[in-house]
């Protein structure tokens, strides 16, 4: 009996090694939320590479998580050491090249968005892809591909510890399947506890200057302008969120759209034109990031976001007030 | 409980000995409820004194072209907890960018930086401005905005930190890695550096 059963798992884990076969979207869907609950609950410690641009770092991990919620330290293996000390909604950068610690006061939730109901059906979009299996930092990994069935979005590529269901690897792609940035762990260890002590930041706090970030407390809510609509938008792209904010450029209060198809994000802003500013008129990008502005009567526009240039192109190009 | 309240607004002031805020830091550094209410002094602190702010400074429309406008100098000022708007904001943006690459607003040394001598080649720190093409925006990730104008990418920036706020990406797991990344090449205008700006042109000390 006990045999039967190892050969059966055998049988099924080879045939998933050799075939890649087309999972549905329910399945990935779950895979990425247990990733994400994974990545908050479990205890461990790793180091990973992140490759963006020409660049590639090493940055160490340390994640707790016990009665009191999260704990996790970042510290940078390369260039300054710089490091991070999260907890819960506190977070603290250490800066030592410019001998200063950032500190940060989130409010919980309020800013984090959900995945709107109505946008379940991610598979109209993307093809899920399951791999089969490969190992990173030496531990068995599931390799997901997640391919968008147009051009309009970035793609992904997965690898997911099969057994602790945490991300080891991540790729994102372009439209022509080139990864233009990869974070990958080179190992990890995971424990069934950690000691407080190695989450404590390696600093005296002397010479250090300290600064807040108070942003957070200036961005309070104000009446939008339900006219402004994105006419032409890619398909499954839908209205995620509308505020109004005043943003720490400008001062000025700029109308927000937040568009997704439940994976790709991008925010188109409604600025009031100020006389001299200068404003972004066609096409940028920030490595994988792109932006598209424009000028319309006496608004400027300008759609921002982790999607392929053509994709704010068309949402800035869309944008109307229905007056 | 109260008596360390009380060395936090003293030192929030500027008014505690120089050993006793060695002390406290240390103490702030080790202790996430100090840290909390270190911040929240410090938000009140400014919320008290921000039209005094608003009237007095105010650098956050158009800095770069005030900057080609007048030969300014910037002032050095240590350890000093109040800051004008919009350098605040840089310091914002740097914690901001937490989330995914974002940008502050800094002046790349043409020279060898005058207020870090000692510092290393690599990192770039406030120095004094003289022309526009000194502003640059500095992307965390390395890669700057595909734009000429140093406002148009400082608002790109300002949107992208904003947007990152609002958006999941499936790599939300490790939502912090960029700014872990961040300033092995380019740095953000040292805040241990604080500045003054005036717009007479004259630097200023307090």
């Amino acid at each position: 009996m006990r045999r039967g059963f190892l050969i059966a798992v055998l049988l099924i884990s080879n045939s998933l090694a050799v075939n890649a076969e087309q999972i549905d979207s329910d399945t990935v869907r779950e895979w990425l939320s247990r990733v994400t609950a994974a990545g908050k609950t479990i205890n461990y410690e790793g180091t990973f590479v992140y490759r963006h641009g020409n660049d590639l770092e090493a940055i160490r991990i340390i994640h707790k998580a016990d009665e009191k919620g999260e704990h996790e330290r970042m510290i940078s293996l390369t260039g300054s050491a710089r490091e991070i000390i999260r907890n819960n909604e506190l977070v603290t950068c250490i800066l030592p090249d410019n001998k200063s610690v950032v500190v940060d006061n989130k409010t919980p939730g309020a800013r984090l968005p959900s995945f709107p109901e109505e946008l379940a059906q991610l598979d109209a979009y993307y093809d899920f892809t399951f791999e089969g299996y490969e190992r990173v930092a030496s531990r068995e990994a599931r390799r997901v591909v997640i391919k968008p069935q147009d051009r309009f979005r970035y793609g992904y590529r997965l690898w997911i510890d099969d057994a602790f269901e945490l991300l080891l690897r991540s790729e994102l792609l372009d439209p022509d399947g080139n990864a233009v940035e990869q974070i990958m762990f080179t190992d990890i260890k995971l424990h069934e506890s950690l000691e407080d002590e190695l989450l404590k930041p390696n600093l005296s706090g002397r010479e250090y200057t300290w600064v807040t970030d108070d942003e957070t407390a200036k961005d309070t809510p104000m009446p939008v302008d339900a006219s402004w609509r994105v006419e032409n938008k890619p398909n499954g792209f839908m209205l995620a969120h509308h505020n109004m904010h005043n943003l720490p450029e400008s001062n000025l209060p700029v109308e927000h759209l937040v568009y997704t198809d439940g994976l790709a994000w991008v925010s188109v802003y409604i600025e009031k034109l100020t006389n001299g500013a200068e404003t972004l008129q066609g096409a940028s990008n920030m490595g994988a990031v792109n932006a598209f502005g424009r000028i319309m009567g006496q608004y400027h526009i300008t759609a921002v976001g982790e999607v392929p240039a053509v994709t704010v192109e068309l949402l800035s190009s869309s944008v109307v007030h229905t007056k | 409980m109260t008596k360390i309240n009380e060395k936090l607004s003293a030192f929030i002031d500027g008014e505690l000995e120089p050993a006793e805020a060695d002390h406290l830091i240390s103490e702030i550094l080790d202790n996430d409820e100090l840290r909390s209410c270190w911040a929240n002094y410090h938000l009140i602190g400014h919320s008290m004194q921000s039209e005094k702010t608003n009237n007095g400074i105010d650098l956050s429309a158009s800095i770069s072209e005030a900057l080609s406008n007048e030969p300014t100098v910037f002032a050095p000022q240590r350890r000093k907890l109040v800051m004008p708007a919009a350098f605040k904001q840089a310091a914002g943006m740097a914690i901001a960018a937490t989330v995914a690459a974002v940008a502050v607003l800094m002046v790349q040394p043409e020279e060898q930086n005058l207020f870090n001598p000692g510092g290393s080649a690599s990192v770039a720190a406030v120095t004094p401005v003289t022309t526009n093409q000194d502003v640059i925006p500095v992307a965390v990730n390395g890669v700057n905005w595909s734009v000429k104008q140093p406002s148009v990418a400082s608002k790109l920036n300002a949107y992208l930190v904003n947007h990152n706020d609002y958006s999941t990406p499936v790599r939300g797991t490790l939502p912090f890695a960029p700014i872990v990344s961040y300033g092995n090449k380019h740095s953000v205008a040292d805040p241990s550096v604080v500045m003054e700006y005036n717009p007479n042109g004259s630097s200023v000390r307090r």
